[in-house]
């Protein structure tokens, strides 16, 4: 799905779920964060990944990857995609 | 738009000026814990008998009934839940309004009810909260708590509450150096006073071994840091101050309290690590009560996670920004330390049925008040304070209450 949305931002802060709501259990573990994106809005978004190297750290850049049924997944900058 | 905004001095200046002295003259509650053979409506009528009972106060005199529940509807598929357990109560007649303000929904319908005692609307009314969880597999419990988030946003996402706070715990550990044993702390504290507390949930002493390596929740929370899924009610009674000795020799006199609001989305905040509606909820009931925090003597402080203690004896003025985790670390919140928090065991250790928590607060103040908290007994127990938060800071309430 395409999106007009900034296409990049900055962590400000992250957490790794483990106990997930209904919905998303089969996706637990996962990671996700606040970032702060280049027009200055700040979202919650999903970070993709399940390596180590994945991992999103505060401050680490982040790319849009998708948006899938209203969640939107970024995952972290130089890394393939 | 905030050229149309009321000068708030001036409004509250008012307010004040319009108020009369207020007392909670009974307290009642269940037991928090897991009860798969009671429901919501037996919970809390359980409450609110003890709380009649406590106050000595003839139920005929009660004149209405705000009942705090956050989600009666999804939890345990009964709305209407004001009437529905106040006529179960015996009260009939009366006006019955359920508050749902998340998890200070029963700290809201304290507010609401002090409110229509403080302005004159009635002279005795009966406040209640319950909720019934464990009836829930954890998943649905995770969804349904969710629900007192954004669910456009940061619920999309798959953040729980949890995660938010684990959001927040990262943050205030990368701008104040928090660790993951002050974090603990907290949950060591917590389950020391809660294993004194015959009503807590969980009556267990933990280790910091234990507390550091507990399963992991939503990183950097484990278990430890979690409060409870619980069920539970509590229930108080309030009239105004000069016919409180009509019934009682030891009644609370509420000094100061104020129920403030944010944005419900996390990601709306600029700076995760503040809850300004507590700090508002704070200035508003300090000014009420002509106190600042070093009068407050103990306080019950909504610990649903670790880092919600430290956060809010930040906001509260207890300590500096940033100093929360040493604070608790060093034993100054502990029984005997200069304020004690959370001798209750808190909603880490006591139990957390959402809906009941706020007032279940009051009532433990109240029991420090009077010096009947047996092996958690504070010292300094003539003034406390209690900070009932809903969702990730959208609602506040503080409370300042005074023994009488």
């Amino acid at each position: 799905m395409e999106s007009n949305g900034p296409r990049e931002g900055v962590v400000y802060t992250e957490a790794i779920v483990h106990s997930a709501p209904g919905q998303f259990v089969a996706d637990a573990p996962y990671q996700i964060a606040i970032v702060d994106l280049e027009d200055g809005n700040r979202l919650t978004v999903r970070i993709l990944g399940r390596n180590p190297d994945d991992r999103a750290h505060i401050g680490d850049r982040v790319l849009f990857v998708e948006e899938r049924q209203g969640t939107l997944y970024y995952r972290k900058a130089g890394k393939l995609a | 738009m905030p050229g149309q905004k009321r000068a708030e001095g001036q409004t509250h200046r008012r307010y004040l000026k319009y108020m009369r002295p207020v007392a909670v003259i009974g307290i009642g509650k269940t037991a928090f814990g897991a009860f798969p053979d009671r429901d919501l409506r037996s919970l809390a009528v359980e409450a609110i008998r003890n709380a009649i009972g406590d106050a000595a106060i003839p139920p005929g005199l009660i004149e209405a009934f705000y009942l705090g529940n956050f989600a009666g509807p999804s939890f345990a598929g009964q709305n209407h839940l004001a009437p529905y357990v106040a006529a179960a109560a015996g009260f009939e007649d009366i006006p019955c309004t359920r508050i749902e303000n998340a998890c200070a929904s029963s700290g809201s319908a304290f507010f609401h009810g002090w409110q229509s005692v403080a302005h004159g609307a009635y002279d005795a009314v009966l406040i209640a909260g319950v909720e019934k969880m464990t009836s829930q597999s954890t998943p649905r419990v995770t969804e349904i708590l969710a629900g007192a988030g954004d669910m456009s946003g940061e619920g999309a996402a798959g953040a729980t509450f949890p995660a938010l706070f684990a959001m927040i715990a990262r943050r205030h550990m990368y701008q104040y150096g928090t660790t993951r044993e002050h974090l603990a702390a907290v949950a060591i504290k917590n389950h020391a006073n809660g294993a004194k507390n015959p009503l807590a949930h969980m009556r267990k002493v933990i280790t910091l071994e234990q507390a550091l390596a507990g399963k992991p929740i939503a990183e950097p929370l484990n278990v430890y840091d979690c409060s409870l899924i619980s069920d539970g009610a509590a229930a108080v009674v309030l009239v105004p101050l000069y016919q409180a000795h009509r019934y009682t020799t030891r009644c609370a006199r509420v000094l100061g309290v104020a129920q403030t609001s944010d944005h419900v989305a996390l990601d709306s905040k600029a700076d995760i690590t503040v809850f300004p509606a507590v700090r508002k909820a704070a200035d508003k009931a300090y000014e009420m009560a002509h106190l600042g925090p070093r009068d407050i003597q103990f306080a019950e402080l909504h610990d649903c996670f670790t880092i919600a203690e430290i956060v809010a004896s930040e906001d509260l003025g207890f300590v500096a920004k940033g100093e929360g985790g040493p604070f608790a670390a060093a034993g100054c919140s502990s029984i005997g330390g200069p304020l004690p928090i959370n001798t209750s065991g808190g909603l880490k250790s006591k139990g957390h049925p959402v809906g009941a928590t706020g007032v279940g607060q009051i009532c433990d103040l109240i029991l420090q008040l009077r010096g009947d908290a047996g092996d958690r007994q504070v010292e300094r127990h003539r003034i406390g304070l209690a900070q009932n938060l809903g969702g990730s800071g959208a609602t506040c309430v503080v409370t300042i209450l005074e023994a009488a």
